[in-house]
């Protein structure tokens, strides 16, 4: 029989252990199941604790506190009554379990943040003022007292700007000199001289990149010093400023010009005037990387790509404001104006001041720290202060005086590390507990080898943010586009306008001896005139009723005496 | 008799041919065919079913079964057969019509997807809950799991490990031990199913009782007649009564504390201005105020006082809130002035300000010694006066206003303060629970039948120790002391006096005098009840006054001198003349920048505005042609589309702040628009994407769990449908 030669497998005894790749795809599914027989396992070992004890002792879980809990609470949740049928019911109450489990593991997770930022303390009768740089360097470790140093440049006032993860340091010298190193190493990676004045640095996305605002243009040097790009679109640049998310390098010229230009793509992303004269003042805010700008009538602005016109405008000072600058969570602002006005603004309200201060100069700098601490300076003079946000400071925390006037300084990321640039070089000094001593290193790391850079660097493009996400409040894509009241009224008003379309009316092919030529263009005439009358009608129930409810008067009728009469 | 004979035919006349003719002639008239029975002539096993035309049975039937058992009728051995067909004929029924084909289908059809229903629901839950499980695993194989839990059994001894000091030691602290899953399931379940059954059956019982006594209160609460209720509510008081004098007989004692409880709530009752114009005096008057003039001044008297009693605090506080305005105005106009800022009064001040705190806090914590450290800090507050900023000068102010309050009634107050130690001895040794006192008592009604009866018990019951005090009294010794006693078995505390007047009424031979003087006094204590009144409305300010914090003031918006260093390099310019610079700058600095900054805000809110539309063309409707002048044009209003008001700006109330309202266009065309499916309403839909669930946002595990995909399949093995082994409910029919 050719049945005999069919061969039958026994579907019933499979090998229970498999190979290859499916021993692979066992053990995959043994990890996800690993945590239900691990928790058998430990449940098992507390049975078995259970037994030596009491028991009617009521276990108490560990109980995180409330305010770290709330801390990273995403606040309240859906309310599962509102929502149709019970088995969406059901899955959304456990992604709400699973919030909730995220919330409560990351608050655990805190644990894991063992860092924590020391800062000066004074003894009785001293104030920390009146440590110098000398005290504090000679009181520290000496990795520590490595981190402040001294160049001595000659090639006019510099410019200073770290990198995110505040490893590397890039300085421009307004006659020329272009350097970017390794500040902590004190290698240098270029030093070039551009011939050109050069008027703000800035590094891209990667310490291999960095933007130097030059006389006429915006020059792109890699860490060799070698020429990439000149962006002659970017012309009379004044100040620079890069938003890492966006990969955007963001320009304000002298001639008031506000560009943004897409580095990963180089594409100007948007240029316009912004009619406010010549730009000077210029920062980000790190929250909702909006451009500030300070103008000489005292007011700051706050500028996106998507819009001509500025997202808002504050009058902060009554004169003109000679620096700004905003905090890295994005919640205060300080301002500082030439009539010696300080003033810290809460800036995702747009309220304020928290804090008015008036000092004895003005202001010519500012720079937040990621602790918050604010670095002030004016003339030949840099103050730190400690707590100016939250509450009236009245001393500052550390003051250095210079011999030559500040050109800039920046807080460098995750060291205690202040660096003043000045009219003839660039100085670190260490101000304890200014920066974030716990590294994310997932976001940004300053220990990061090579093949971490590029990793990190695919990673960065792949979340790049849109630019035309840029506005006040970042959470609004998050939102559902409720149309306001506004927007319907302009959907009515274009409606008002809008002519009724033509129809185009083919007629069917007519039978033979069915109507001329006449009939056919009549019917034609009726179809556009009921389209024409249709269309008006649907805009008139669209448009706002005017009144529509009101209550036709009666003629009087003489019967109407013995209606009974309206109390009013 | 031609007609007759017509009609008359002898038999033999009729031919029957023809007579059968006629007959056929004569049914033909109805123009029914009748179909002739078709005759069986031969036996055949074969029967047409097209030849039961005409019923077989019934009365039409042409063989009828009674005519047939008719034979039978005396036959005795055939009796049984013909009870059996008796029987059969009692219970026989024709058959109903069968139904036509369309319609039995549709009936089978029916049972059969009512059975089938049955069974498909079983699955239902089944479904229900793998479609709401969020991760599922297939294949499912629970086989397996219990293999996995045997051998883990098998491995349980060698789990067993002993315990290391350390470990010990961990136990003994139990605060910080984390429970993962139930640790007592046996004990879950500590009733058996028969006590479960119970206890459920009982609970059942519970609830439907509670239901039927819920409705029947509902029912009851719906009668509207008053006559129902009033008997309802004798009853109830009569009830109550009867509760009381046992109470009495059994416990004195509760008796009192329970009489007290009734007066309480009687006073609260009272106090509740719900029985303001409903007693007998007013009534009389309000009888004879039609008549006399005097009762008319009488009672708007009264109505007076009683508005006076209801509005003094009301108007205190407002004038309290004025004072608080008035403040205000005057720091605004201190903030912006140049000359008050130059007198720096920070430290004095700072001075000030400690020194209320600290009396702040004192006085909350003793309320003695409220009255010295006001006038103390009143001292001190006129010298600062000036000086001070808004919130203090509000404080000032206040405390201003009970220094004077407590001028106003330095008498009172030392009265209230005797009186109140009076009180405050009997109410610790009665312990009135006020929270106990029910509401729903009519108190008035149940106090009044037994007020009197009580209280003559209970007098009769503390003569033996009245006797005593009265001695004492005819002495006109009033000690209270020695009343002390005696008090506690009568007066009521506070609110129960006006009702003591009314006790007047019902003289008793043996408490007179003391009666007597007691009634003045109380008295007395009325006519004060007013200014008492007063001073509880004060009180309450002064309460407001004291939980006023002064660390919840906003903070004085002075700049502050920050103790900077001055810089030694100013390459720009002449220290003088940039001061000089400086202060013209100053002067002028304000009006030029802000003006010019409302001017703009103003300008972008009018741009933003919606303006009405006029939709009029010039001419129309209107006549034209020499010698007639066009007419202004007439605004027909139906052309005129009024468009709503917009919303407030988010900037509306922020004077220096233009936020650009139309910036977010190009944001919203990533936004979402409408609601998705299982979302009702936008606050949920937002809540429900609200929390990240990235790598980057949330630790790693709450990121497996939140992107654990929904089915996971195992490669290379059969997924078997699922059988009804499964389900846990019974199985169907």
């Amino acid at each position: 029989m050719k049945a005999s030669t069919v061969i039958e497998f026994d579907v019933t005894n499979i090998k229970t252990k498999p190979w290859g790749r499916r021993q692979e795809d066992q053990r995959k599914q043994k990890f996800r199941k690993g945590k239900v027989q691990k928790k058998k396992i430990i449940k098992n070992k507390k049975q078995i604790y259970n037994t030596n004890k009491p028991k009617d002792v009521t276990k108490k879980r560990y109980e995180m506190p409330k305010e770290t809990l709330d801390k990273y609470s995403r606040g309240e949740g859906v309310n599962i009554s509102k929502v149709h049928t019970k088995i969406h019911r059901k899955k959304i109450e456990k992604k709400e379990d699973n919030i909730k489990f995220a919330a409560e593991l990351s608050a655990k997770t805190e644990v894991l943040l063992t860092e924590d930022s020391g800062y000066l303390e004074a003894d009785v009768g001293e104030t920390t003022t009146q440590f110098t740089q000398k005290t504090i360097k000679d009181s520290v470790d000496i990795t520590s007292a490595a981190k402040q140093f001294e160049l001595k440049l000659e090639f006019g006032p510099y410019r200073s700007r770290y990198t995110r993860n505040g490893r590397h340091l890039v300085i421009g010298g307004k006659k020329g000199h272009v350097a970017a190193f390794d500040w902590i190493t004190k290698r240098l990676h270029c030093e070039i001289n551009v011939m050109e004045s050069v008027h703000d640095v800035s590094f891209l996305h990667v310490e291999t990149m960095f933007a130097v605002a030059q006389k006429d243009w915006v020059y792109i040097y890699d860490n060799q010093g070698i020429e990439l790009h000149c962006v002659k679109k970017l012309n009379k640049v004044s100040r620079m400023e890069f938003l890492p998310y966006h990969f955007l390098l963001s320009t304000c010229s002298e001639e008031g010009y506000l560009s943004w230009l897409d580095v990963s793509i180089g594409q100007l992303i948007s240029q316009y005037n912004t009619n406010l004269g010549r730009l000077s003042v210029l920062t980000q805010n790190p929250w909702n990387a909006c451009l500030c700008l300070g103008h000489a009538k005292g007011v700051v602005s706050m500028w996106s790509p998507n819009t001509r016109e500025p997202l808002a405008k504050m009058l902060c000072h009554k004169a003109p404001i000679m620096a700004v600058d905003v905090d890295s969570t994005g919640m205060y602002m300080s301002t500082s104006a030439s009539n010696r006005e300080l003033k810290i603004w809460d800036v995702r309200k747009l309220e304020g001041p928290v804090q008015e201060y008036k000092l004895i100069n003005s202001a010519t700098n500012l720079a937040f720290s990621q602790s918050k601490m604010l670095a002030v300076g004016f003339g030949n003079i840099v103050e730190v202060y400690k707590d100016c946000c939250t509450s009236a400071e009245k001393r500052p925390y550390l003051r250095h005086r210079f011999n030559n006037p500040i050109s800039n300084f920046n807080f460098c990321p995750f060291e205690d590390v202040l660096g003043v640039s000045t009219a003839k070089g660039f100085t670190s000094l260490l101000v304890p507990g200014s920066g974030e001593p716990n590294i994310d290193t997932l976001e940004v790391n300053p220990f990061q080898s090579k093949s971490q850079r590029r990793e990190a660097e695919v990673k960065a493009l792949l979340d790049k943010v849109q630019p035309d996400l840029i506005t006040l409040d970042p959470t609004i894509i998050a939102e559902v586009d409720v149309p306001s009241l506004r927007d319907k009224v302009e959907a009515k008003k274009k409606l008002l306008y809008l002519k009724p379309p033509k129809m185009s009316y083919a007629p069917r092919n007519k039978a033979k001896g069915k109507g001329g030529s006449v009939q056919l263009a009549k019917n034609k005439k009726i179809i556009q005139e009921q389209a024409k009358k249709e269309f008006i009608q649907a805009t008139k129930n669209i448009l706002p009723e005017v009144q529509k409810n009101k209550v036709k008067s009666k003629p009087y009728n003489v019967l109407d005496r013995f209606l009974p009469k309206n109390k009013k | 008799m031609s007609d007759a004979s017509d009609f008359n035919y002898s038999d033999d006349e009729i031919d029957d041919k023809s007579h059968t003719k006629i007959v056929e002639n004569v049914l033909n008239i109805n123009k029914t065919r009748h179909l002739k029975r078709p005759v069986r002539t031969e036996p055949t096993s074969h029967v047409s079913e097209f030849n039961l035309v005409k019923p077989i049975a019934g009365k039409l039937a042409n063989i009828q079964l009674e005519k047939l058992t008719r034979v039978l009728k005396n036959k005795k051995n055939c009796v049984n057969l013909k009870e059996k067909f008796e029987s059969a004929k009692k219970k026989a029924r024709t058959l109903p019509k069968p139904l036509e084909k369309p319609q039995s289908e549709k009936i089978s059809r029916s049972v059969a997807y009512e059975r089938n229903r049955f069974l498909f629901d079983r699955w239902e839950a089944f479904v229900t809950s793998n479609r709401a499980e969020a991760h599922r695993v297939f294949p499912v194989n629970n086989v397996e799991k219990l293999k996995v839990q045997a051998k883990e059994v098998e491995k349980l001894p060698q789990m067993w490990t002993f315990k290391s000091d350390l470990e010990k030691k961990l136990d003994k602290l139990e605060t910080e031990e984390y429970i993962i899953g139930n640790v007592n399931e046996e004990n879950t379940y500590p009733l058996t199913l028969k006590e479960l059954k119970e206890k459920r059956k009982e609970a059942a019982k519970m609830r439907a009782h509670q239901s039927f006594k819920e409705a029947k209160a509902r029912r009851q609460n719906k009668i509207k007649s008053k006559k129902f209720h009033r008997i309802l509510r004798k009853e109830k008081i009569k009830q109550k009564l009867k509760e009381f004098e046992e109470l009495q007989k059994t416990d004195p004692e509760q008796a009192l504390v329970k009489l007290e409880e009734i007066e309480k709530a009687r006073a609260l009752e009272r106090f509740s201005l719900r029985h303001k114009s409903t007693g007998q005096w007013a009534m009389n008057k309000q009888i004879r105020a039609k008549y006399d003039k005097e009762s008319r001044k009488v009672l708007s008297q009264q109505l007076q006082l009683s508005r006076e009693l209801t509005q003094k605090s009301k108007q205190i506080e407002s004038d309290s809130d004025f004072e608080e305005a008035q403040g205000e105005t005057l720091s605004l106009t201190n903030h912006d002035n140049p000359w008050i800022g130059g007198l720096q009064p920070n430290k004095e001040v700072c001075d000030f300000v400690s020194g209320y705190r600290k009396f702040w806090s004192e006085q909350k914590a003793k309320s003695e010694e409220q009255n010295d450290l006001i006038s103390n800090t009143v001292d001190e507050d006129f010298k600062f006066q000036l000086d001070v900023d808004q919130p203090i000068n509000d404080i000032v102010e206040q405390q201003q206003v009970v220094s004077n309050q407590q001028q106003e009634f330095p008498d009172i107050s030392k009265k209230k303060s005797k009186k109140c130690v009076d009180y405050n001895i009997i109410t610790k040794e009665k312990q009135v629970n006020v929270n106990n006192m029910s509401g729903d008592w009519d108190v008035d009604e149940f106090f009044e039948n037994i007020e009197t009866k009580i209280k003559k018990k209970v007098h009769n019951k503390s003569k033996n120790d009245s006797k005593k005090v009265v001695k004492l009294k005819s002495k006109k010794n009033l000690k209270e002391k020695n009343l002390k006693p005696k008090k506690i078995s009568l007066d009521m505390p506070i609110q129960s006096k006006k009702h003591v007047i009314d006790e007047e009424l019902n003289e008793t031979s043996g408490v007179n005098k003391k009666e007597n003087n007691s009634n003045i006094e109380n008295l007395k204590n009325i006519l004060n009840g007013v200014k008492d009144a007063n001073n509880k409305t004060n009180g309450k300010i002064k309460n407001t006054i004291g939980d006023i914090d002064p660390t919840e003031f906003m903070k004085p918006k002075t700049p502050i001198e920050l103790d900077s260093a001055l810089p030694d390099l100013v390459l720009e310019e002449d220290p003088e003349q940039d001061t000089q610079k400086n202060i013209i700058m100053e002067a002028f600095e304000d009006d030029d920048v802000v003006q010019d900054f409302t001017k703009e805000k103003k300008h972008e809110i009018d741009k933003d505005m919606s303006q009405t539309i006029d939709l009029n063309l010039p001419g129309w409707g209107s006549w034209a042609g020499t010698g007639i002048h066009p007419r202004k044009q007439k605004r027909r209003r139906r052309f005129i589309v009024k468009m709503p008001e917009v919303l407030p700006r988010r900037d509306d109330n922020k004077g220096t702040l233009i936020i650009n309202e139309k910036a977010t266009a190009k944001v919203k065309l990533h936004q979402v628009t409408e609601i998705p499916f299982p979302f009702k309403s936008v606050i949920d839909y937002e809540a429900s994407i609200r929390a990240p669930i990235g790598k980057t946002f949330v630790p790693e595990l709450a990121f497996r769990k939140f992107t654990r995909p929904a089915v996971q399949t195992r490669m290379g093995t059969i997924i078997e449908p699922v059988t009804t082994s499964q389900l846990m409910g019974k199985p169907g029919n």
